[in-house]
């Protein structure tokens, strides 16, 4: 099996899978517990948190520990506004090309008539910064911008952006989902103020994640409780946060290694166009404004579901721009952004790699590639 | 998974498979699949998985004799929330549901296509502009041309399969030139034949169909042998789409209701009528005509024309002496003119004995031989010799020699 589909999830890594074993070994207490048992998870507990919050730069600041992403983005966008809204009408920015997660939450908030703006995006999936600029001329609430776009790989400049919401008054947080591990992260330097984390896709178990507040930001909770400083009530997940803990850990080492991903992601590309061209790039940007971990192509004329699929039976794991188990098949909506026709971002097949990547994966994928696009492309009819 | 009514109870396999008579080894099914499918073990084959009993069972038998299977299934349309629960659909969503869930109780890979877009014009548009101009349109056919013949067809060859196996009652062989031979399926309560007649040549030879000899009581055995979870789930039968509607209001509900006159052969307004699509040819009841004179016999619907009048006659007028069909297709060579052969108008009709008298590329004159009645424009015709199945085509037009008859268009 080669698993090129990192950014849907990674494998768990050596470090939380050890760390979860042994957990699962050793502590069974409920945080919130007063005796020695319940002590000792909140001990880990605790420095758990503390290991997340120096991984990512978040000095100073604090970390709600989540069930994942997803419910990160959703605290950071209800909390925000909840909390603002007593005082104030209340307006979003945020880009075309979010995570699914943060259009559903533009969505909801449109249904009950806040205005939430889409800044566009370019062919290539860079940020229209005149018009996000022009975005912020209204008094803003909230802005949301991710760190790093899932299906193309492309970075956006968040100590610009922050600084630019700012100046107009806003808060900004981060969808940075897919960036532990694959850029430096410094949200305090950065000037972030909420930024959302996932453990998943940097080698940590699904299932757990954590919304990083700058020091002083205010969210009112979406669940009530007293845990996590009454930001999210529950009891928390103990070993998913170890796990977490240990992935984010080791996220120097990750980035350390991402040099050696990005010589395999380039010589996939050139690999790719050499033997099973002519295809397309999308995210085609300079190097320094993508994190080189992922390769979004598209042979004209040939679906990319269909190659997820193909590929999918000669055990390649890769991803089409959105695929649903359902049985519907939009077309990407990033693709869509970057001014794609339909038919053309059903064509995008997104690789991801991770350090687990090797050569000789990269070389069979080659070699396999012009096989499964000669049976994969729909006759001219 | 689709709710049932009134659920089967659930019966041992070993019991259901007494009752059908089936006291074969698994080494005589591996054997039976490998010759049916003409592929060594262990050769890449896609199922078309439709999430009903069928489907379900061949998938297992394949994976048994040792292929290398993975599930197909297309999505067809969305829900329609006066459907859920009702049992008796294909390729609903809960239906895909159903199939994803049989493949991963065999440990075979799924992959459900939206084809919703495809289904939604060659099919459902179809439908409903057939109905609305007077034909009686048989979109199984329709959906068996498109669906299966071409998209999954296609899917199946992009991703490699060496052949496309299907859940149909129908049986399908190669002659000695490599010719396929499509013949009617063993068990004659199931045989699928009629809405198979679209397979050309090509697609025949990629296509197969597992239970073509097999009848239905050892396919539930077999699926319950094999432990296919869907063993005890009701059959789907009617117009998959139209679900808890009929046909009239369906249509209605796309084009709007087009109420017309009913009158006699001679032109003469007996009543009035709700919508076409309503009416078939060859329907007797639900005319809501007044009562008439009794010696004049019962009256049918003998047409239906274009402009929404309903035309009623005596039963005679429903007989037909030539046939015309057209978007005609042959599975192998076209036979020539004069040659005799037996026209099928309705599935589970009778094959009555036909003279090709004018033959074209895609349509063809019979001569009727024997009694034919209510031959209805848009219902397929298909022709067999014997059991085998040699072609059909679309009903365009049946009448009968120097008189009135039904489907004059």
């Amino acid at each position: 099996m080669i698993y090129l589909d990192a950014n849907a999830t990674t494998p768990l890594g050596a470090p939380a899978r050890d760390a979860m074993t042994a957990a699962m070994a050793q502590f069974f207490g409920n945080p919130s517990s007063l005796h020695g048992r319940g002590q000792a998870g909140r001990a880990q507990l605790e420095h758990a948190r503390q290991t997340v919050l120096a991984a990512v730069g978040g000095a100073g600041g604090k970390i709600v520990l989540t069930s994942g992403a997803t419910e990160a983005n959703a605290l950071a966008w209800h909390g925000v506004l909840a909390d603002r809204r007593q005082r104030h009408a209340v307006r979003v920015v945020t880009s075309a090309v979010e995570h699914p997660s943060i259009g559903a939450l533009a969505a909801q908030l449109r249904t009950s008539g806040v205005e939430v703006i889409a800044v566009p995006v370019d062919a290539q999936g860079r940020l229209d910064m005149r018009a996000y600029a022009a975005a912020l001329a209204e008094p803003t609430t909230l802005v949301s911008i991710m760190a790093v776009q899932n299906e193309l790989g492309g970075i956006y400049p968040l100590a610009e952006l922050a600084r630019l919401a700012h100046q107009a008054g806003a808060v900004f947080h981060t969808d940075a989902t897919q960036a532990p591990g694959r850029i430096p992260l410094n949200f305090h330097g950065m000037g972030v103020d909420l930024a959302s984390l996932s453990a998943h896709k940097a080698g940590g178990p699904a299932g757990v994640g954590a919304l990083w507040l700058r020091k002083g930001q205010r969210v009112t909770p979406l669940v009530a409780g007293h845990q996590e400083d009454g930001l999210r009530g529950g009891t928390e997940n103990l070993l998913g946060i170890i796990g977490m803990a240990a992935a984010f850990a080791g996220l120097s080492q990750q980035l350390s290694g991402m040099a050696q991903v990005r010589v395999l992601r380039d010589r996939l590309w050139r690999g790719l166009v050499a033997a099973a061209g002519p295809l397309t790039r999308n995210g085609d940007v300079a190097p320094e404004d993508e994190t080189g971990h992922v390769l979004n192509v598209a042979w004209p004329g040939v679906d990319g579901a269909r190659l997820v699929r193909s590929l999918d039976l000669e055990d390649v794991c890769v991803s089409s721009g959105a695929a649903c188990a359902s049985g519907t098949q939009e077309p990407s909506h990033v693709l869509l952004a970057c001014g794609h026709a339909p038919a053309e971002a059903r064509a995008g097949l997104r690789f991801s790699l991770s350090a687990a990547t090797t050569p000789a994966e990269i070389d069979e994928v080659i070699a396999l590639m012009p096989r499964v696009l000669a049976r994969g492309r729909r006759p001219a009819s | 998974m689709t709710v049932c009514a009134t659920p089967l109870p659930p019966r041992p396999w070993t019991d259901l498979l007494a009752e059908a008579g089936d006291a074969r080894e698994p080494s005589a099914i591996i054997a039976e699949m490998r010759a049916v499918m003409r592929l060594p073990a262990g050769a890449r084959v896609a199922v078309a998985m439709s999430g009903g009993v069928d489907s379900s069972a061949v998938a297992a038998l394949l994976v048994e004799a040792g292929y290398e299977v993975f599930g197909l299934t297309a999505r067809l349309y969305d829900v329609d929330p006066a459907s859920i629960g009702r049992a008796g659909t294909c390729c609903a969503p809960e239906d895909a549901r159903d199939a994803r869930n049989v493949a991963w109780a065999l440990g075979i890979r799924h992959y459900t296509l939206d084809e919703r877009e495809v289904f939604a014009r060659a099919v459902i548009a179809r439908f409903v502009a057939d109905y609305d101009r007077g034909d009686t349109p048989n979109p199984c056919v329709e959906c068996n041309r498109t669906l299966k013949f071409e998209v999954l067809v296609q899917e199946a060859r992009a991703l490699g399969a060496e052949a496309l196996a299907t859940g149909h009652y129908a049986r399908l062989e190669l002659d000695g030139a490599g010719q396929p031979q499509l013949r009617r399926g063993l068990d004659p309560h199931k045989d699928q034949s009629y809405f198979l007649h679209p397979l050309g040549a090509d697609v025949g030879r990629f296509v197969r169909f597992p239970l073509g000899a097999w009848h239905k009581s050892q396919v539930r055995g077999h699926a319950a042998r094999l432990g296919v979870p869907v063993a005890e789930k009701r059959e789907s039968m009617d117009v998959c789409f139209v679900a808890a509607s009929t046909p009239r209001e369906f249509v209605a509900g796309h084009r709007g209701a087009r109420p017309g006159a009913i009158v006699d052969l001679a032109g003469t307004q007996l009543g009035q009528h709700a919508g076409i699509a309503g009416f078939a040819v060859g329907q007797r009841h639900g005319l809501g005509l007044p009562p008439h004179q009794p010696e004049a016999g019962p009256l049918y619907v003998v047409d239906k024309r274009p402009d929404g009048t309903i035309v009623v006659g005596p039963h005679e007028a429903l007989r037909a002496t030539t046939v015309q069909l057209r978007d005609l297709s042959w599975i192998g060579e076209p036979p020539p003119v004069g040659t005799e052969l037996a026209l099928q108008v309705r599935h589970r009709g009778k094959a009555v004995p036909a003279r090709i008298r004018e033959s074209h590329a895609d349509s063809v004159t019979l001569s009727v031989l024997g009694e034919l009645f209510a031959a209805g424009r848009g219902q397929s015709g298909v022709l067999y010799a014997g059991d085998r199945v040699l072609g059909g085509g679309i009903i365009s037009s049946a009448t009968l020699d120097g008189g009135d008859a039904g489907g004059k268009a």
